[in-house]
């Protein structure tokens, strides 16, 4: 994919790249990169190909979008945008992801660095106990086939009725936690029992649980920062990072199947097999995203029993209860998704079937279904860098509305191979190196450590300052990590 | 002849699977698939599962082989490293049968890897070459 040549790009601004609908034949709109010339420059060809096939699907609206995190990914590039025309655009499973739901969770304590520093270790041991990481993990919650069912079509609305969360979560969490067009009966059995005993496990691959700080020269808008709960010198908050896990892995796998052979009779072509899909408004595209949405919700619930486990964890290590410690969510943000959105397209609001992989919702104040207090501000918008270098909250604009079909990036994107990687660190070396330098690591596997080196991934900061300066989004606070359980 | 080699993909991981016939392909690509996943000297082969699958073509017969090691590992916590099979052309299409034979994920025996996602239609194909076949395939990980 590297050999391929990449295309001429207009600047539209500096941080706004155009490849016109005469680069590939079968482009329905023109793409657009958001990156700084930096960035741009260190992009895949992988990007510019995937993204102009995205361009081609039927239904496309305006622009087939590649975030400034993007790389080469399969079927849509990881950062990328679309958003299909609700009766003659398409749904495709390549532009969700395996890993459908695959989100950011943020929560805040009222413990600054300095109450945790003594009994980091232990909180992180304590984490990495709890919440089970890795290849076969199996998570502490046994649902019944009626309970998962339940799970899937409520999402973290179950949880906190059964015990696992607070009434005040829900409303931060994106959609409040459940996709009301989740149907069970579209679920395949080999993804239930995929699926079934994994609520309440990270997973592996980058998927981590982080404890992190925000100092005071990490604050960049302090208003906005106080209105979610981040507002004293050095405080800490955890965040987590993971998704619907096998049963969301194996409804991608069926519908790619289903929609690989069905592409005919609608006579859909693609540039990519991953990119096979079907009329959103057809059999098989509503069944896709009947069972899509349950797969949403598992991970939406799989994230809250998270939660609840951190909030457990951090209660017994440090003696007070999870309320005391003012363990409140700050938001919950979906990266792997397709949903039905209102947005204006010339003029006038219309429902478009938004997918975003590896790209979040970025609403601005009063769009969507933000709670009171944060309709000042906007979305809270959660992006998660290396284990080595940190990550960033920021809020939607309005400006993300007009121009992106209120998206953004989702974190810092890699820039090397997990094989490279691995060629280049070993991660019991890492291990010891970050924790000379503060960062205590809890890994189930050395390999999978090293493959997910800082030095991987693009400089997050310049993701972030990219989203800032375009407008897109509005940088808040930034974090540094001190503990990482790493799946 | 080289069983198979990983090649670079940005996020993911890419597979060049080698045999000299369909049965030694489908067997070299389970060991990457499943290579990524564990280190495969360390799966005893405890436990059998007799496996049966049918498709249309060769490609479509291995995304699902290789869908089923993945489900496996999550639905039945198992993962293999012997893969007794055959492929055979029938009918309509092509028909692997056989027995797999592994162990249940046990982190204290195994050393784990990577907990792979998928198998990705991106790029995935299965050509004849000069000294038999070759298959290309992303894992998502």
């Amino acid at each position: 994919m590297t050999e391929t040549k990449k295309p001429e790009m207009k600047k539209i601004s500096d941080y706004i790249w155009e490849i016109s609908p005469e680069y590939k034949k079968g482009m329905n709109v023109p793409a657009r990169i958001y990156a700084s010339k930096k960035l741009l420059d260190g992009m895949d060809a992988g990007v510019f190909e995937q993204v102009t096939n995205v361009a081609c699907l039927p239904g496309i609206q305006k622009y087939a979008y590649c975030m400034p995190d993007g790389h080469w990914g399969y079927g849509f590039p990881i950062g990328g945008v679309a958003a299909f025309d609700v009766d003659e655009g398409v749904i495709s499973p390549g532009g969700i992801g395996f890993d459908v739901n695959c989100g950011m969770r943020l929560l805040t304590t009222n413990l600054t660095f300095k109450d945790v520093k003594p009994k980091l270790k232990e909180a992180v041991d304590s984490l990495f106990r709890q919440v089970p990481a890795g290849v076969g993990c199996k998570g502490f919650l046994k649902a019944t086939k009626a309970q998962f069912r339940e799970i899937s079509e409520v999402g973290s609305k179950w949880c906190v009725e059964n015990g696992y969360g607070w009434e005040g979560d829900l409303k931060r969490i994106e959609e409040h936690g459940c996709i009301k067009q989740a149907d069970f009966s579209k679920v395949s059995d080999k993804a239930i029992s995929r699926g079934i005993e994994q609520l309440g496990t990270l997973g592996s691959g980058n998927h981590y649980l982080e404890i992190q700080i925000a100092s005071s020269s990490n604050i960049f808008d302090a208003e906005a920062a106080k209105t979610m709960g981040i507002d004293t010198p050095d405080q800490v908050v955890v965040m987590v990072h993971c998704g619907s896990r096998g049963f969301g892995h194996q409804i991608g796998t069926d519908y790619l199947k289903v929609f690989s052979e069905i592409m005919k009779k609608y006579n859909i072509h693609v540039g990519d097999a991953e990119l096979a899909c079907a009329p959103f408004q057809s059999k098989e595209g509503q069944d896709y995203y009947k069972a899509m949405a349950c797969a949403a919700n598992m991970a939406f619930a799989n994230r809250q029993v998270i939660l609840h486990r951190i909030r457990e964890v951090f209660s017994k290590v440090f003696g007070k209860s999870a309320e005391e410690l003012e363990m409140n969510l700050v938001y919950d943000v979906a990266h792997n998704i397709a949903k039905v959105e209102k947005h204006k397209i010339d003029g006038k609001m219309k429902d478009v079937v938004m997918h975003r992989k590896g790209a979040t919702r970025s609403f601005g104040p009063d769009y969507g279904d933000l709670p009171p207090e944060y309709k000042k501000i906007g979305q809270p918008v959660i992006l998660g860098g290396s284990m080595e270098t940190g990550s960033y909250l920021l809020v939607g604009t309005n400006k993300a509305m007009e121009e992106t079909f209120g998206s953004t990036a989702h974190g810092s994107g890699r820039t090397m191979s997990r094989t490279q990687a691995k060629r280049e660190f070993r991660g019991d070396a890492l291990q010891k190196e970050m924790e000379c330098r503060g960062i205590y690591v809890r890994a189930t596997s050395m390999a999978g450590l090293a493959e997910e080196a800082g030095a991987a991934y693009k400089n997050i900061s310049d993701v972030v300052d990219t989203i800032d300066k375009a407008g897109i989004s509005h940088k808040v606070v930034g974090f540094t990590p001190i503990g990482n359980v790493k799946g | 002849m080289k069983k198979y080699e990983y090649f670079d993909h940005t996020a993911d991981v890419g597979i060049f699977a080698y045999g000299k016939d369909t049965a030694e392909l489908f067997r070299n690509a389970a060991l990457a698939t499943t290579g990524q996943m564990v280190e495969i000297k360390g799966v005893k082969p405890k436990v059998e599962r007799k496996i049966s699958l049918k498709s249309d073509n060769l490609e479509g017969l291995l995304f699902d082989f290789l869908g089923e090691l993945i489900y496996l590992k999550d639905a039945d916590n198992l993962l293999f490293s012997k893969y007794g099979i055959s492929v055979k052309k029938v009918e309509k299409g092509y028909k692997l049968s056989g027995t797999l034979k592994g162990d249940r994920i046990n982190k204290d025996a195994m050393e784990l890897l990577n907990d792979v996602k998928a198998v990705t239609m991106h790029m995935f194909k299965v050509e004849k070459t000069k000294g038999g076949y070759k298959a290309t395939i992303i894992l998502d990980i």
